[in-house]
């Protein structure tokens, strides 16, 4: 075959020239589409990372992955979009308060079959829309049901089309291991969905689910990435991007340390990749037991802000609720600097001398800058203009360093520094 | 001398050109880039106008430099080539290690290069956009036309052929064409573009999604825009949606809050099947809430073995492969007791494993959970489900495996040594054996390792002896 588009780059070319669009779209797929795209939109994560090197082979299907995630487009809402995140179908048995698909929600309701989800998928994929599919579901008939009809998706696109981009299924906790057990070779990651900080939470808003039932699939889907891991290049594929969950926050009355708190349980316990935090959206026709206010994504921002520091810059839990009285973060300032203020005795830090672990603490220090200057000040003692252009957020860090050339102005007050930071970061949020 | 037009080269001809002048160790200062053709030719004072060129000699730069120049010959700027030329010859010449120090002004720039060309690709990627066409033959084509910021349509293109090595596609953009035949790439020179196959309708489905997946109660136009900076939005068949969602999702929005239709939501559509019924968990143990150990385990574990069991054996508590798998003495642990077993002429399968608290107690440490001792009250309050289990198996003689079990078969704290060297019965006047935990056998230096497995074997045979008098 040769590329039809060659003669493009010929000047003249005649519209009459061009060949004709191909058709192949129905009404109906388009309003499931608007239904079962609008269904899953509460759902948070929309990564396509942790995939392992792959390309489709010459010949035969399409789709590659790189391990970095690709975002495709950004909504309004500012969220990336990765993947076609879309749930096969939006009815329902379970009645889970928070969820715009419970049972008793007055929604359009629709469900996709599987060829529909395997077409538009490679369609969409085919354009360069999206990376992959994220596919969820409603519980219908029974959980074994439904997982096998999500399986099934996921099983056509790599064997029917040997499909090679990126597919995250969801995962439903009462599925049979066995079902969990296939959904893992095909799909690139699982994900089971803590939905609520605490069990108390769970079983007032969703009855129907459990804590328990929950963790045990993490904990087996835990078991199974580790042993394919363990099983070397030749041991069948379990999930290589591993597992993520997600939280739905404001929706109950729980603290941000024990919202962190579980996050910290899930990561060491199950190995989680990401635990993915959603500030609760009104929904409609919902419960007079739930908030109808705008989301709160501040708070939202906070947790991922603290979620860091616990996942990369050697804080714990503990350490954070020492520095919140309220047992919530706080709004105006950013974790790490609320965590500095109270505890200024450990500053200012000179940049040219000390670890690693101690730059880490610094607010306006992040691990990639970090890295810079560990780097360069093994050939020069660092400056300010050098933080500078190493890209150190100086209008945060220059409270607690110490440079070559720079250091704090050591009278100023506790209680001046904590306004003077406070004005400053709301500054930066406007 | 000269290197002339900088604006003709790819990296591969920028490298030829360039290599010899490198070799040679000729600074950046002493040449001239010259527009014109892609040849380098001297010209300066202290070298004759036709200067011969140096000899290629042997040359070799290092891996991450060759990468960065790879990415840096995309970035749009016509001074780059000698931008290029400088740093290869400072990294020569000057300082071998030149790319470790990022506060170097070459380095800091070349960095802000290497990164803005790499969004760029970055973006080629993730917002080229295909339709697809037919040929009067049937042949299905893909064509896209992109803008990019940097000079990337070569490495580029590389992405789509691995990612759609069994497509036909063209991707057109301001500096030329590369086009994929399923075999391999051909680049084409720019001109003006002609027209463009008409709209897919894949791209209404498309903008359908997008409407869709976008939560208007979240609007946050800045956060997209640092994303999806609007010179990508001519190219992008969704951004004909950005507008329309801004204006009316914040409307809707606000509309259905003012609705307060809050607590009149029909529950008419309702499915009354539910799993409720079909799966209650499984109630007693695994709903305990004596302790706080639940919040943070995943499951209790339960003791294992035979209910006829002449023996029970008594540890601490699950570890953190019990805790996932839901199994007693799994871990490495039990591997040592399996050994133990085997010296002692015992078999697993004929003893009752249990613990004496049911859920694992842990506190995080980096990404790992480590073991941490559960305390008296925690003990105590799970001393029921133990004292249930001894209950259903009616063992013949227990062994308290560490202090913990100690505590919670005889109420009070004793150490292993101690209560090793005494004669103990439960109140219900069941022998009890106490031993050392495997855990602490796996703690242990090599020397007391050695001496701990002796111990335990020998209390084991010592519980086995106990059982002889019944039969």
């Amino acid at each position: 075959m040769t590329p039809p588009y060659r003669y493009l780059c010929v000047e003249q070319l005649r519209v009459t020239d061009l060949p004709k669009p191909v058709y192949n779209y129905s009404m109906e797929v388009e309003r499931k589409l608007a239904i079962l795209a609008d269904a899953a939109k509460y759902d948070a994560s929309c990564a396509s990372s942790g995939a392992p090197k792959r390309y489709a082979s010459p010949g035969k299907g399409m789709g590659s992955t790189t391990g970095m995630g690709i975002c495709h487009s950004y909504t309004p809402d500012g969220r990336c979009v990765s993947l076609l995140k879309i749930l096969l179908t939006n009815f329902c048995v379970y009645d889970c308060v928070y969820c715009v698909n419970r049972r008793s929600s007055d929604v359009p309701r629709a469900r996709f079959n599987v060829e529909e989800v395997v077409n538009l998928t490679l369609s969409f994929y085919r354009r360069n829309y999206i990376e992959g599919l994220f596919l969820s579901s409603g519980i219908i008939r029974s959980a074994d049901y439904t997982m096998e009809q999500l399986i099934e998706v996921a099983r056509k696109l790599r064997q029917e089309h040997q499909f090679a981009g990126y597919i995250h299924l969801k995962t439903i906790p009462e599925a049979s291991g066995e079902l969990i057990e296939t959904a893992g070779r095909y799909a690139d990651r699982l994900s089971v969905n803590i939905e609520l900080p605490s069990s108390e939470a769970l079983k007032s808003l969703a009855p129907e689910k459990s804590v328990q039932s929950i963790k045990k699939s993490m904990a087996s889907i835990r078991l199974k990435v580790d042993e394919s891991k363990a099983g070397g290049k030749g041991a069948p594929q379990f999930a290589p991007a591993g597992q993520s969950t997600q939280m739905i926050i404001g929706a109950e009355p729980s603290s941000d340390i024990e919202i962190l708190s579980t996050a910290v349980t899930l990561y060491s316990s199950y190995n989680l990749r990401r635990v993915y935090y959603s500030a609760f959206s009104p929904i409609p026709h919902s419960s007079s037991r739930l908030p109808n206010r705008s989301p709160p994504l501040m708070r939202e921002h906070r947790l991922y802000q603290a979620d860091w520091l616990l996942r990369f810059y050697g804080f714990s839990v503990t350490e954070l609720a020492h520095s919140l009285p309220s047992g919530d973060l706080n709004l105006s300032l950013d974790p790490k600097t609320a965590w500095a203020l109270a505890n200024r005795a450990r500053f200012p830090i000179d940049v040219n001398t000390e670890a690693r672990e101690e730059l880490l603490r610094v607010p306006g220090l992040g691990v990639r800058v970090i890295g810079r200057i560990l780097s360069s000040r093994r050939y020069r003692r660092l400056r300010w203009q050098d933080l500078k252009s190493l890209g150190a957020t100086l209008n945060r860090a220059r409270h607690f360093i110490v440079a070559a050339d720079y250091s704090p102005k050591s009278e100023i007050s506790a209680d001046r520094l904590n306004r003077q930071i406070s004005q400053d970061s709301q500054q930066c949020l406007f | 001398m000269t290197i002339a037009h900088s604006e003709g080269f790819t990296f591969d001809s920028w490298r030829g050109a360039v290599r010899p002048w490198l070799a040679a160790g000729h600074k950046a200062e002493g040449l001239v880039w010259q527009d014109g053709s892609n040849q380098i030719k001297a010209a300066s004072a202290d070298c004759e106008p036709n200067c011969v060129q140096p000899a290629v000699g042997r040359l070799r730069l290092p891996r991450v430099l060759m990468s960065l120049l790879q990415n840096l010959a995309c970035f749009r700027h016509p001074s780059r080539w000698e931008f290029m030329y400088r740093l290869a010859w400072r990294v020569l010449y000057e300082n071998p290690r030149l790319l470790d120090d990022p506060a170097d002004p070459d380095v800091a720039n070349a960095v802000t290069m290497d990164r803005a060309v790499r969004r760029d690709l970055h973006k080629m990627h993730a917002f080229v956009r295909f339709r697809e066409s037919a040929g009067d033959d049937g042949t299905v084509c893909y064509f896209a036309w992109f803008e990019p910021q940097h000079e990337i349509l070569r490495p580029g293109a590389v992405f789509f052929a691995n990612r759609f090595p069994n497509m036909c596609w063209t991707i057109a953009t301001p500096d030329g064409a590369a086009a994929w035949d399923t075999k391999a790439i051909d680049f084409f020179a720019p001109r003006a573009l002609a027209e463009r196959p008409r709209e897919d309708i894949n791209e209404h489905l498309w903008r359908t999604y997008y409407r869709s997946i976008c939560n208007v109660a979240r609007i946050n136009p800045s956060a997209m825009q640092r994303e999806m900076p609007k010179h990508y939005w001519n190219n992008l068949p969704e951004a004909t949606e950005i507008a329309s969602l801004l204006r009316d999702g914040a409307a809707r929005f606000a509309a259905r809050q003012k609705q307060g239709d809050h607590e009149n939501f029909t529950a008419a559509k309702s499915l009354q099947r539910s799993l409720a019924q079909a799966q209650v968990p499984a109630a007693g143990i695994q709903l305990c809430r004596a302790c706080d150990l639940w919040k943070h385990a995943t499951q209790a574990v339960e003791g294992e073995g035979p209910k006829s069991a002449r023996i029970m054996l008594v540890g601490e508590q699950p570890g953190d492969e019990e805790d996932l798998r839901g199994r007693p003495f799994i871990g490495p642990a039990g591997k040592v007791l399996d050994e133990a077993f085997q010296a002692a002429g015992l078999k697993r399968g004929e003893i009752y494993l249990t613990n004496a608290v049911k859920h694992f107690k842990w506190e995080p440490r980096g990404k790992r959970r480590l073991h941490k001792r559960p305390g008296v009250g925690e003990i105590r309050a799970c001393n029921v489900w133990l004292l249930n289990e001894i209950e259903a198996v009616k063992p013949a003689v227990i062994v308290a495996l560490g202090a913990s079990a100690l505590t919670a078969l005889l109420g009070s704290a004793k150490t292993v040594e101690t209560a090793r060297a005494m004669d103990l019965n439960l109140p219900s006047g069941v022998p009890l054996v106490a031993s050392y935990h495997p855990s602490s056998i796996l703690r242990a230096d090599a020397e007391r390792s050695a001496i701990l497995r002796e111990a335990l074997v020998g209390d084991l045979r010592k519980a086995s002896s106990l059982l002889a008098p019944h039969g």
